[in-house]
């Protein structure tokens, strides 16, 4: 895995609002890099915002021409950004009654949008903290070691496995 | 009695001043996974009872398990689900001594959201991929989350379910046998 990995985030329209009154209605997790000048947020609910990634000179930013950028990550900050990306997945939708539900949550789209670099986070999340990770590694690896009859805990170990076995 | 940490139990409103208490402990981080349908149709709490689909058609996911064609998220598909294993709608959530009963939740657009389980005493909730509740109303999960409860639906219970509602204050089929899957609280 290479060193840098480049995450684009793109500013979805609106500014960002206070941190949140309430889960559902408007939330908001910030994870400063400060030496960047730069802040990673995800505001909630999805019609609102999505994930974005904003620098103070935004705060002006014209919003019919909303800025793209990107931004290389090194090893350590990816996976700072993806656990408080998957902290707030999991706060936000861990009492869903429906998985599809929970893999619509914009946060779970930004780690898909993360990139096949995540994978071994996930795996990793897989072993310590049990979650429904399948559909995310099938669609970051394009491979499916489970069988469709595997319980959740079979299916864990298959994954697993799969993942020592890489070279 | 066991309550949910102040941060999950702000996510619901109603839920403190109507009446709970958390009645297991979370499946977050565990290898058994089961949700609110599973609870209440009571077969096997390790497994994950939604429709998957790709394409549009029905698949069979890990973990996951669903016996129907159908697999929209409308109330409507959920009801048939029940139907298949004996409920039928009624028009309230009153206990009746030999039904068993269940209210479905869903949203404006009557999308399916939640399910709860009538006990004799309130009712019993799985909390998506977190802890078994007991709360005395149907209200109390009322948020945007769970929607309001929609459906009413009950089926008349066997023997088994009345003893294990009537003096164990817990659903029935799931008794004894799957309850050794979970740990429940006292």
């Amino acid at each position: 895995m290479s060193n840098d990995t480049t995450w684009t985030a793109s500013w979805a329209g609106q500014d960002p609002k206070p941190p949140g009154e309430s889960l559902h209605k408007n939330l908001e997790v910030t994870w400063p890099l400060k030496d960047k000048g730069l802040k990673i947020c995800a505001v909630w609910p999805p019609d609102a915002c999505e994930i974005y990634i904003s620098a103070d000179k935004w705060k002006s930013a014209d919003r019919q021409n909303p800025p793209s950028i990107s931004y290389n990550a090194n090893d350590a900050e990816l996976e700072q950004i993806f656990h408080g990306l998957v902290k707030i997945w999991r706060d936000a939708t861990g009492g869903s009654s429906s998985i599809r539900r929970r893999f619509t949550h914009p946060t779970y789209r930004a780690i898909l949008r993360l990139g096949p670099e995540t994978v071994p986070f996930i795996i990793k999340e897989l072993r310590e903290r049990p979650d429904w990770w399948f559909d995310a590694l099938e669609f970051l690896t394009g491979e499916n070691p489970t069988k469709p009859t595997h319980s959740f805990a079979e299916a864990s170990a298959a994954w697993i496995d799969w993942w020592n076995n890489q070279p | 009695m066991k309550r949910l940490p102040p941060e999950r139990e702000s996510q619901y409103p109603n839920l403190r001043s109507n009446g709970y208490w958390v009645s297991s402990k979370t499946t977050e981080n565990e290898l058994v996974k089961y949700n609110c349908v599973a609870l209440a149709a009571c077969d096997d709490l390790t497994v994950w009872w939604e429709p998957s689909t790709m394409n549009s058609k029905s698949v069979i996911r890990p973990g996951r398990y669903w016996p129907l064609e159908l697999t929209d998220d409308f109330l409507s598909t959920y009801c048939k689900l029940f139907e298949s294993l004996g409920y039928r709608q009624c028009p309230n959530a009153r206990l009746e001594l030999l039904y068993e009963k269940i209210a479905l939740y869903g949203d404006s657009d009557d999308c399916f959201l939640h399910v709860a389980y009538q006990l004799y005493f309130g009712w019993i909730s799985k909390m998506g991929d977190r802890h078994d509740i007991t709360h005395r109303t149907l209200k109390a999960l009322e948020n945007d989350e769970y929607g309001k409860a929609k459906i009413f639906m009950k089926k008349r219970c066997d023997i088994r379910g009345y003893l294990s509602r009537a003096f164990f204050n817990w659903t029935s089929r799931n008794w004894p046998v799957n309850r050794r899957n979970i740990q429940h609280f006292s």
